[in-house]
């Protein structure tokens, strides 16, 4: 069993995984974007799997960033900042559509509903900007064309310096690395206990004491950010942004990512969105076969032949692999470290 | 005095419209607490099946009123019987699976008919009003909502058949114990919220372009007028209905028409904010 | 003000003044006046509908009264928030048993005694350490999955969750609920042995169980304060007999 195995496993296997993928002759454009993917699927799982959180509009955040990443590039002509930005400017919406809902206390239901109303109203406005008017320093927003040829990342203080092709996919795996090891020790920290509770029973932990609203919101700021960041890493490989980064249809194929890669792991989603990224590009090139159609289908045969729904399975899986492993306080060495439909242990 | 009564007829036509697009949901939502996201899916194929058959000389009017809901209705079984049907009480699911579904047909619809626009011609002519003219077909439209708030509200309030599509709602076991099958009462409101959303569709195809992923508009607005509405089918999307549509008018009328459906989602917005169960969850409780 | 109030002294832990709670046209809570003393054991008994459940989520803030004030340790704390209410040491065992399914029994402890922030890391173990001595019946579950106990042992793990918390104000809303006879008796000796360092109040329906608790008891009726003496002498009154419909209160 895993348990055997020092917790450095894990990522030391993975970082191995990352630095060799471009030597095996896998094209490092294409690996990029999935790379960039990966880290957009970590958002959601991260939220969905820890907090319970299915937000239907994590797009909102990817859009928001990569745009923030263009406009600023644009501006300011060096990329330290606008990467930064790139985190903080979803950063901040998560924490106000998060507060709002959170404090509001809305249902799940709800929850999907709004945090889809705030990508349509992003891919709404958006896309309307089209025209001289719509501007922000030296970017003019496009509207449906979006924003073209903005400067690409460098190294940071080095305008002259871009980093573009292979340097760009291993700085993108460099972030990818760094998120999910982050995400992962967050998960097993004081913190991510405490979210696990209240995933379990938000009723049970506010009369212990514990600030529920507050711990969600934190999570889904966190979420947020990421998926931000995830956007700057496919502005500086597109180089273009486009509307359609907002869209409900980005949002759905973030959601299928983490169904399929499980939720209530963290790699699982990240191999997810890489794994039907790349089956997206093979559909991409013909005609016969619509991507929606497929993703469709996925999604479909996934919520149906998990018998008992997708949530049971996020609590299961999580609550054994994550929660339990890192109690070193307690030293509770459960029994079952797998039940039948979960994810098996190795891949992490 | 007449420049009045044009606006007051756009502002009721974006009323009904957006009645039309949400009633199938609301029944679907009101009656069976399920959440079809593929609902605008339902009205796209509605829209196609109106265009197709009046392309091949179906009378317009017998496509968009007896064929898109009898299309769309049995289309509504199938889905009913085959993935619904497996997750009711589960709401999240439910939304998952639908989306997933959505996605299936649009994508199955640009397979099928390639991603071009598609439509057919306004059949009725323009009316004048004073100096203003106006479409004759917005009437219509206004018409077919207020006769169709006015069915549904005698279907349910007053109809055997609506008590225990009603009944059911509340309590599925009861219902059952009185004889009747809850699996075919939750079938039978499917499968005519589908009709419903395919009748939408045919009447509103002569007026928008439809392409594949028409869908998404439709959903979207659907969806918050259902869920802005509250628990109740008739007096929740009434109520939603005027709230947005007036909303979206008004700051139209100042702004853009962009600008003006922006105004329209964020004020969905703070209404789920403000009222967590909807308007019917506050006021009018227990109406139909 | 009622004559229980006037006869506390300055003691007084815990106020329920004027309390109200409406339900659209009905009352649940009315106009109840409650107070307590340091360390007090206090029974609150009453027929169903009587108020009691509705009065525990008003002092835990999970209802926001309709009318009236709840005070704890000379603090307003009406309107406080659920989980400002529990930092000010209040803790509440639920009438059904709510854990965190998902999560071992170990996990549900460490999460009870986390809860008070300022506890480091060995604190939090010494404070589980602690409640298991409390409750040792619980040392043998830890390991269980929490979804999948037997509806006993969940009553007993949930207070020692909420007993990790360390409250100074316990709210126990029929802790004997589906117990055994001897875990009855168990559960008599513990809440009165947890009583000489904490306040406690204890809903319940099992008179015996009642009796064992030998404390003052308050007779809730129709959201209203009926009675409120020692047990011995709310039993024998008339009035608190004829609301229990002839019900002998053995």
């Amino acid at each position: 069993m895993s348990r055997a195995l020092p917790a450095a496993t894990g990522p030391v296997l993975i970082a191995l995984i990352l630095a060799g993928a471009p030597l095996t002759g896998l094209d490092e454009y294409s690996l990029t974007l999935l790379l960039a993917y990966g880290l957009l699927g970590l958002s959601l799982a991260l939220v969905w799997g820890l907090g319970g959180i299915l937000c239907f509009g994590q797009a909102a955040f990817f859009g928001l960033g990569a745009y923030s990443y263009a406009v600023a590039a644009m501006n300011l002509g060096e990329s330290t900042v606008p990467m930064l930005l790139s985190v903080v400017v979803p950063g901040l919406l998560a924490a106000a559509v998060g507060a709002l809902m959170f404090y509001g206390r809305v249902g799940d239901v709800y929850l999907g509903v709004i945090t889809l109303v705030v990508t349509l109203i992003l891919f709404k406005f958006v896309n309307s900007t089209a025209g001289e008017a719509y501007v922000i320093g030296h970017a003019r927003l496009g509207g449906f064309n979006g924003i073209p040829s903005f400067p690409p990342l460098n190294v940071p203080g080095r305008p002259d310096w871009p980093i573009v092709g292979m340097a760009l996919y291993y700085v993108a795996a460099a972030v990818l690395w760094l998120a999910w090891v982050g995400c992962r020790w967050l998960g097993r920290s004081p913190y991510g206990r405490v979210v696990a509770g209240l995933r379990e029973n938000e009723l049970r932990m506010q009369l212990l004491g514990y600030d529920v609203q507050l711990a969600k919101t934190v999570l889904f700021t966190v979420g947020g950010a990421l998926a931000g960041l995830a956007g700057a890493l496919y502005a500086c490989w597109a180089e273009i942004v486009t509307p359609g980064l907002f869209s409900l249809g980005q949002s759905a194929e973030i959601i299928v990512w983490v169904l399929v890669g499980g939720v209530g792991t963290l790699l699982g989603p990240i191999f997810g969105a890489m794994g039907l990224g790349a089956l997206k590009m093979a559909l991409g090139g013909q005609q016969l076969i619509d991507n929606s159609l497929v993703m469709g289908v996925i999604l479909v045969v996934f919520v149906l032949l998990l018998p008992r729904g997708v949530a049971p399975l996020a609590q299961r899986a999580w609550v054994r692999l994550w929660v339990l492993r890192g109690d070193a306080t307690l030293d509770a060495q459960h029994p079952h470290h797998t039940r039948p439909g979960s994810r098996p242990e190795g891949g992490e | 005095m007449d420049q009045t009564l044009v606006i007051l007829i756009d502002v009721a036509y974006a009323i009904s419209s957006l009645l039309l697009v949400a009633s199938g949901l609301a029944l679907i939502f009101g009656l069976m607490r399920v959440i079809n996201l593929a609902h605008g899916e339902f009205i796209v194929l509605g829209g196609y099946t109106t265009i197709v058959a009046t392309k091949a000389g179906v009378s317009i009017w017998l496509a968009m009123f007896v064929l898109a809901p009898l299309v769309v209705g049995l289309f509504g079984v199938l889905v009913e019987r085959v993935l619904i049907r497996w997750l009711y009480g589960r709401m999240v699911d439910t939304m998952l699976a639908t989306w997933g579904l959505s996605l299936l047909i649009s994508g199955g619809i640009s397979t099928l008919f390639g991603a071009t626009t598609t439509g057919v011609s306004n059949p009725l002519p323009g009316v004048s009003i004073g100096e203003y003219q106006t479409g004759g077909y917005g009437l219509f439209v206004i018409g077919v909502a207020v006769a169709l708030m006015v069915s549904m509200f005698v279907l349910l309030r007053y109809t055997r058949a609506g008590l225990i599509a009603r009944a059911a709602m509340q309590s599925a076991d009861v219902v059952a114990a009185l004889g009747y099958n809850p699996s075919r009462i939750y079938m039978a409101t499917f499968a005519i919220g589908a009709a419903l959303s395919g009748l939408a569709g045919g009447v509103l195809a002569p007026l928008t372009g439809l392409t594949p992923t028409s869908g998404g508009q439709f959903i979207a607005k659907a969806f918050i007028t259902v869920i802005g509405g509250g628990a109740s089918v008739v007096t929740g999307s009434i109520a939603a209905s005027i709230l947005f549509a007036t909303v979206a008018k008004v700051v139209e009328a100042l702004s853009t028409p962009v600008v003006g459906e922006i105004a329209l989602l964020l004020t969905a917005l703070i209404l789920l904010r403000v009222l967590p169960r909807g308007i019917t969850g506050r006021w009018f409780k227990g109406a139909v | 003000m009622s004559e229980t109030l006037s006869r506390l002294g300055a003691d007084v832990v815990l106020e329920a003044k004027e309390l109200s709670m409406h339900f659209g046209g009905v009352a649940a809570l009315n106009n109840v006046n409650l107070g307590l003393r340091r360390n007090e054991l206090r029974c609150l008994i009453g027929p169903n509908g009587a108020g009691k459940s509705t009065f525990f989520r008003c002092i835990s803030a999970q209802y926001q009264p309709t009318a009236g004030e709840v005070w704890l340790a000379g603090e307003r704390c009406t309107g406080l928030p659920m989980h400002e209410m529990a930092r000010r040491g209040v803790g509440l065992k639920t009438q059904v048993p709510s854990l965190m399914n998902g999560l071992s029994v170990a996990e549900n402890l460490w999460l009870g005694a986390r809860a008070r922030r300022d506890r480091k890391p060995d604190e939090v173990r010494q404070a589980v350490d602690a409640v298991l001595d409390q409750v040792p019946s619980v040392s043998a579950l830890l390991k269980n999955d929490t979804g999948r106990l037997a509806h006993g042992q969940r009553q007993l793990v949930e207070l020692a969750v909420v007993l990790a918390a360390s409250p100074w104000l316990l709210l126990l809303d029929e802790p004997a609920g589906g117990l055994t006879h001897d875990e009855v008796e168990d559960m008599a000796d513990l809440i009165r042995s947890l009583g000489q360092a904490m306040t406690i109040i204890v809903v319940e329906h099992d008179m015996s169980f009642v009796r064992q608790l030998d404390s003052q008891v308050t007779v809730f009726h129709q959201g209203r304060v009926l009675a409120d003496g020692p047990a011995a002498a709310v039993f024998e009154d008339e009035r608190v007999r004829s609301v229990y419909l002839g019900r002998k209160a053995a």
